[in-house]
Formats: C-alpha cells, sequence, structure tokens
C-alpha cells in the first residue's frame, strides 16, 4: 500500500478546480504551490486542468452576438414566454371541446337509431303449416317480428 | 424610467448571450432577455431596490431559463431546421453550445456561469447549489464537457 500512502496529500480534482479559480485562502494556496512543486503527478495534473478550462473559455468565448441589434423596449403585461404557453393552452381546450362536442353527437345519433327498431317481441308461428307426414325439411316457418308498439315490422316464411 | 433605459442599453447583451449560450437558439434568448426586462421594469416600477443589478440579472436570466426548459422539453422539428441552418454559418461556435445541451441542467447552468466569470459565492446563490460543493461540481462538469466534445468530434469524423 506504499503507492497510497505516497499519493495520499495528492490533490483532487476539485482542489486544482478552486485553486486555478482562486478561491482559496492563501494559506492553503502556499501549501499547494509547495505540493505542485514537488510532485510531478499533481503539476501534470494542474497543466491539464487548466487546458481543459482554457479550451472551454476559448470555445465559448467563439459565441458572438455582437452583430444583434438591441430592440426597442415594449412593455406588456405578460411575459413573451408565458403569452406562448397560454396560446397553446386555449388551443389544447379548443380541440378537446371540439372532439367532445363531434363524439356526443355521434353516439346520441346512434341511440337514436337503435331507438327506432327496438325489437321487442319475436313471434315463431309454425302452427298452420305443421304436417306430419312430411320430413321436417319441407316444413314451412314463419317468424314475425313486433316492436314495442305491437307493429309488425318484418315476416319472414321459410321453407325449411 | 431614465435609470431604466440605460440598464435596458448597457445589459441587454449581456442577458441574452447568458441566454443565448444556455439555451442554443437566438429566438428563445430573444424572448428571455425581453421577459426579463420586463421583469426589471416591473420591480423599479413598485419602487423596490435591485442592489447589485449585474448579479440579479443572471439570477433572473437563470432562473427563466430553467422554467423555459422545464417546460419545452420536447424539441420540435422546427427547432432542429434553424439549427441545422444556424450550424452552417457558424460551425465551430455550435459545437460548445450544442455540447452544453446534451449536459444535465444543472451543469449547463454552472458551465454558462463560468464562462462569465462569476465567483463561486454568486454562483452558489444563483444556482442554490451549496457552495462548497460548487468546485466539486464544476470540475466534473467541465470533464463531462470535454468528453461530450470528443464523443461529437468522432461522430463528425465518422
Amino acid at each position: 500500500m506504499k503507492w497510497k500512502d505516497n499519493n495520499s496529500k495528492c490533490m483532487s480534482d476539485e482542489m486544482i478546480q478552486i485553486y486555478i479559480d482562486n478561491e482559496i485562502d492563501a494559506f492553503e494556496k502556499a501549501g499547494m504551490e509547495k505540493h505542485f512543486a514537488e510532485c510531478k503527478n499533481c503539476n501534470r495534473r494542474l497543466y491539464e486542468h487548466k487546458k481543459m478550462i482554457s479550451d472551454f473559455k476559448q470555445s465559448i468565448s467563439l459565441v458572438n452576438i455582437e452583430s444583434i441589434e438591441i430592440p426597442e423596449f415594449k412593455y406588456e403585461k405578460t411575459p413573451v414566454i408565458a403569452r406562448k404557453k397560454h396560446r397553446l393552452f386555449y388551443w389544447k381546450w379548443a380541440a378537446a371541446a371540439v372532439i367532445l362536442i363531434a363524439s356526443s353527437l355521434f353516439i346520441h345519433e346512434k341511440l337514436n337509431t337503435n331507438s327506432q327498431n327496438d325489437v321487442q317481441y319475436i313471434i315463431f308461428d309454425m302452427s298452420s303449416e305443421v304436417d306430419a307426414n312430411k320430413p321436417l325439411h319441407e316444413q314451412t316457418m314463419s317468424i314475425y317480428i313486433i316492436d314495442k308498439s305491437g307493429k309488425q315490422i318484418e315476416t319472414i316464411i321459410n321453407n325449411l | 424610467m431614465n435609470n431604466f433605459k440605460d440598464t435596458y442599453n448597457t445589459y441587454y447583451k449581456l442577458v441574452y448571450r447568458f441566454a443565448f449560450k444556455f439555451l442554443g437558439d437566438h429566438d428563445n434568448a430573444a424572448d428571455i432577455t425581453q421577459d426579463v426586462f420586463l421583469h426589471l421594469y416591473n420591480q423599479l416600477k413598485l419602487k423596490r431596490e435591485i442592489y447589485n443589478i449585474k448579479a440579479w440579472l443572471y439570477k433572473v436570466t437563470s432562473n427563466l431559463c430553467m422554467t423555459f426548459l422545464n417546460k419545452n422539453k420536447r424539441i420540435t422539428k422546427q427547432d432542429y431546421e434553424k439549427l441545422a441552418a444556424y450550424e452552417a454559418d457558424n460551425e465551430k461556435n455550435i459545437e460548445v453550445v450544442e455540447a452544453l445541451k446534451k449536459m444535465n441542467k444543472r451543469d449547463r447552468i454552472l458551465l454558462t456561469l463560468y464562462s462569465e466569470d462569476i465567483s463561486y459565492k454568486k454562483m452558489a446563490d444563483i444556482t442554490g447549489i451549496k457552495f462548497t460543493s460548487i468546485g466539486k461540481t464544476l470540475s466534473r462538469a467541465l470533464k463531462k464537457l470535454k468528453h461530450e466534445m470528443e464523443r461529437q468530434q468522432q461522430q463528425m469524423h465518422v
């Protein structure tokens, strides 16, 4: 475990970051500087970290917005982002309402058509045509379909 | 309200740049900037004092950007088209902004603030991250960003 002992004083990435950003008090800084002078590994890491930060700052400094024009300030009661959101919000409700109305109309129509032909009774009448001498497939069967009010809707006479 | 006009002209680009770095989109950055100054206008109208205008602007901008991102999680097709058009103009610029977009919101805001040379104390104040963990979070975020950029470059070459 000698390796671990040797590196126990070495800096964490966090410490290196704080050191570079100078967010450290003078006493700690002096200690760290001493360590960087002694430890090659930490020195290399410090260099790498510095490079990483400078690369980042350089690449983000390329974001150039100097060419944009400053528009005149317009006072509006509601913020732009909130207004955008509201517009979407209203559209959602409008769409929901349209779908609701359409579907309710459709269901209403369906129910109406069903109630018109509401079959209540089905009467089979086979008595008049029965001839016991004939085989079954030569018998005739009549079916009368009668609705709620007693009106006869359909008559089916079937030769079996 | 002369005071407001001066502030508006002085800090417009600062707010815009911050919003653009964070969102990577010019239209949204302009909207956010307008909203930030609307907030400022309302504050001044109510005669509320703002002691450190720059810090206040950073804080409001980052809060508005965060809210905006939370509400617009889905990226629309139009956004992609805009991005592609922008990428053609300014390829190197978008690389880092694009990499930032892939990271989580906390790292993104921290790196954006870091790029503006803001002290750790103010960063902690703006983001709500503990002051003692700023260094750790920042170094991790920087590493992640580096990896993300390398990954993007590899994809471009393939």
